[in-house]
């Protein structure tokens, strides 16, 4: 499995209403290089552009200036080898799991013959097995989200764009299936642009987290997460809170009770 | 919350309140006399009677064969229409108050332009069910073709569908569940549009029949279209919501739908 490198090239998007007389930038002159097999989470307040970046890179939205390169090719409509997983059920109610999953296959006319092994192989990946014959409506939420991994692995994807997915499930679930998605990680090897608003989920996953500001979205800082995984707090509180103390200045969390001279890491590239 | 009835203990309450209904059917009988009120033994006597002479058949043969392709027309009407409206969201946004506003109307007050196009015979009886059917079928496949989940449709943009093969695979089968609702309320409507306008000028069929005997005084005949309307109504219905079922094993909201129309 072969993955792609991503690469964002002065990205700018702004949203006008139909008149053109009021535009609001969503995203200003973002930067970025995203490296073949990468793992990068987006983190951001809500209304800070980042999925919209998402559906820039997916090709279902075009940026107002600047470009996305996929491996040095522009990004005009989605790619064959980009998948994505939405934040919203996006699980068809009238498909069983196994014919879910087979979706893209199916509908790129793939013989069912050729297909059945790389369905079994996603629904192995994502762990449901003994689930292939269940409609969407007789599993949890967290198990419609693997259905929905499972979707894209059987598209055998380079890059692999994720927008808040596990946004819905409870923070029990969100961690277990997050390290699930880190070993399919390890399994595939593709480039994952992962989006998200939780600090911990961005520290639990990726390997390099970039922070968004709110209106317009711009890139404020980045930092590199040297933790080791499995990235549970107990095994190094010390660097832990340092890393989310960082994250949560970045973003502008701070209170009362937010300590001005505790140590901080440094960003590896911040908003000049 | 307290447990649950068992469906035994559910089945076995219909059971005792349909015995319920029919004994307060043969009190009420005997207190206002056969004339007025017919025993339940009396009127399937005269269903059997009917059925032997062939008037009841005969009737109900003319009745359905207005029904069926009122209702065929109606169903490939309203949800080509329905999905068409539903997909063109300026259509649909500029239709949809006309749609029901005509909807609203009591439309056994239009019956008289119905006979004036299309003359006594099938053919107005036929327009007259396809003019009540159309309406829910429009209204509930236009309403889930435009509320079809944004992200079903980013899915297939993101899988590169052509338009053919989103429509056939992602729009028809999400709005599947909308539509046999429809369908049922439409089977319901167009039956009751066809009796009214046999009822109101016709010289065959079920409602003429219920007309004939009503302004004879004949109650027995009376009831016993209304026990052959009731078996026609109720059968389809049971058959629309196994069909229902079939289509949505996971959709409570569809049933919901349907208390609320």
């Amino acid at each position: 499995m072969v993955s792609m490198q991503l690469t964002f090239q002065r990205v700018s998007k702004i949203f006008s209403n139909r008149l053109g007389n009021d535009s609001v930038a969503a995203l200003e002159d973002i930067d970025l290089r995203i490296a073949s097999g990468e793992f990068v989470a987006i983190l951001g307040p809500s209304g800070c552009g980042k999925s919209t970046l998402l559906e820039i890179v997916a090709g279902l939205q075009a940026p107002t200036s600047g470009e996305v390169l996929l491996d040095g090719e522009p990004v005009h409509s989605p790619h064959p080898r980009v998948s994505v997983v939405f934040q919203e059920d996006s699980t068809f109610p009238w498909r069983t799991v196994a014919e879910n999953a087979a979706f893209g296959l199916e509908m790129r006319g793939v013989r069912k013959a050729e297909r059945d092994g790389a369905v079994a192989h996603a629904i192995e990946l994502v762990g449901l097995c003994g689930f292939e014959g269940h409609y969407p409506h007789q599993l949890s939420g967290g198990m419609r989200q693997r259905v929905a991994i499972a979707r894209t692995l059987v598209m055998n994807p380079a890059v692999l764009l994720m927008d808040e997915p596990f946004g819905a499930l409870d923070e029990q679930t969100r961690f277990v299936i997050g390290e699930e998605l880190l070993r399919i990680w390890d399994a595939t090897r593709c480039t994952i642009f992962f989006v998200t608003h939780s600090l911990h989920e961005a520290v639990q996953l990726a390997d390099r987290i970039v922070v968004l500001s709110a209106r317009p979205g711009r890139i404020k800082s980045i930092f590199e997460n040297r933790l080791s995984r499995p990235r549970v707090e107990a095994k190094d509180p010390q660097t832990y809170a340092v890393l989310m103390a960082s994250l949560r200045e970045a973003i502008g969390l701070t209170s009362a009770v937010f300590d001005p001279d505790a140590p901080r890491v440094r960003p590896a590239r911040a908003e000049a | 919350m307290s447990h649950a009835p068992s469906t035994v203990t559910i089945v076995t309450a219909r059971v005792a309140f349909v015995a319920l209904l029919l004994a307060l059917w043969i009190i009420g009988s005997s207190a206002y006399g056969s004339a007025v009120l017919p025993s339940p033994l009396e009127v399937v006597a005269t269903i059997l009677q009917g059925f032997r002479e062939g008037w009841l058949i005969h009737a109900t043969l003319v009745t359905l064969s207005e029904v069926l392709p009122a209702f065929a027309i109606a169903a490939i009407v309203g949800a080509g229409l329905g999905i068409a409206l539903g997909l063109a969201r300026f259509w649909g946004d500029v239709l949809e108050p006309m749609v029901l506003g005509v909807y609203s109307i009591p439309k056994i007050t239009l019956y008289p332009i119905f006979l004036v196009l299309f003359k006594l015979g099938l053919a107005s009886k036929v327009a007259f069910g396809f003019f009540h059917g159309v309406f829910p079928i429009e209204i509930l496949t236009q309403g889930a073709t435009s509320t079809i989940s944004p992200t079903y449709l980013k899915v297939a943009r993101t899988l590169n569908l052509t338009p053919w093969q989103t429509a056939a695979h992602v729009v028809i089968p999400a709005i599947v569940p909308a539509m046999a609702v429809g369908l049922r309320l439409a089977f319901s409507l167009t039956f009751i549009g066809v009796i009214l306008a046999e009822m109101s000028a016709s010289r065959a069929g079920l409602g003429f029949l219920l007309n004939a005997a009503d302004s004879t005084f004949d109650s027995r005949r009376t009831l016993a279209v209304i026990v052959i309307l009731a078996i026609i109504g109720i059968g389809t219905n049971l058959v629309f919501y196994a069909l229902e079922r079939r289509v949505s094993p996971a959709r409570p909201e569809a049933r919901q739908a349907t208390l609320a129309m």
